[in-house]
């Protein structure tokens, strides 16, 4: 039980996650961990609507660090989702949080930003992130950049030479 | 003055909008904007703003999206409290053509509080089924 499904997505919860993702892995809940969004009452209040069927918490770091063992431990099936994928490093990586065995990260859409390098449709990284996603991937983990499930444009190692990584 | 601001992914929404200028005339009051296939969140919250660009502070806003929990509603929603217009708004989801007729006929006799019940109601009785009858007799004079 627990985790079936791991994303990294620029607008953490919205269509793509709510209607076709749930469709392809079971859903009862999503945990959400964006300082920002989990201090904004609105971004906060909208979120936890989004899905009125499933359970959402919308987190800061902080407070998911403090969650993690009773996510883990719950009978319900969750959705967890970074909007920043140093967010996810720290969670994968640094706080060694195990997703319930599962070893696959869905990475969504990532803004078009000033010093983005374009991967794919709404794909495009910075250079930090590009290091978090090679962390990510070091640790064990193949990181998938898919919007949705068909649109899959390959997994990390794919891209990783467009950057400069330590 | 109240305004009727219709949100979507895609095209819908200006879509929308363009069937209101068709059906109602052109109006000052009704603005649309949406998210587009590809474009980041940043871009549409952008476009939002010179969107909504001509409501003051002590306006009111009637939002109709398209669908809960999608990101152009969640942003319109945030972009809102931003500019302190959240406050007075109301939003509304699964818009439909009815509806949006309904809410660009009412919403100025209306309280705004009255108004959700008006407009979902209509928005609800627009959905049927068509029957054509298609039989030559005619009902009694």
């Amino acid at each position: 039980m627990a985790i079936t499904f791991v994303r990294i997505d620029d607008r953490i919860i919205h269509g793509q996650t709510v209607t076709r993702w749930a469709m392809e892995y079971p859903c009862d809940g999503i945990v959400a961990v964006n300082d920002n969004a989990a201090t904004n009452s609105v971004l906060k209040a909208a979120f936890k609507g989004a899905a009125p069927d499933k359970k959402i918490f919308i987190w800061t770091m902080e407070h998911f660090k403090e969650k993690a063992q009773s996510v883990l431990d719950s009978k319900s099936r969750y959705f967890l989702i970074t909007k920043s994928p140093m967010d996810m490093r720290e969670i994968l990586v640094g706080l060694g949080f195990d997703p319930s065995g599962v070893r696959r990260v869905i990475v969504g859409p990532c803004n078009d930003r000033p010093g983005t390098v374009k991967l794919g449709f709404n794909q495009s990284i910075t250079a930090e992130e590009a290091q978090a996603f090679e962390d990510i991937t070091r640790a064990g983990y193949a990181v998938e950049f898919a919007l949705v499930k068909e649109n899959s444009i390959g997994e990390w190692p794919k891209f990783r030479d467009k950057f400069d990584l330590s | 003055m109240r305004y009727l601001l219709l949100i979507s992914h895609g095209t819908f929404a200006p879509g929308l909008h363009s069937v209101l200028d068709m059906l109602l005339g052109k109006r000052d009051d009704i603005l649309s904007c949406s998210m587009v296939d590809g474009m980041g969140a940043d871009a549409f919250t952008e476009n939002l703003r010179v969107t909504i660009e001509p409501i003051r502070s002590g306006d009111e806003v009637v939002v109709m999206a398209d669908i809960i929990g999608g990101s152009p509603l969640t942003n319109t929603l945030n972009t809102l409290d931003e500019l302190g217009l959240l406050a007075k708004s109301t939003a509304f989801v699964g818009m439909n053509l009815p509806m949006a007729i309904s809410a660009v006929m009412e919403k100025d006799g209306t309280s705004l509080a009255e108004l959700g019940r008006v407009i979902l109601g209509e928005g609800k009785d627009g959905m049927r089924e068509v029957e054509l009858n298609l039989g030559d007799e005619d009902e009694d004079v």
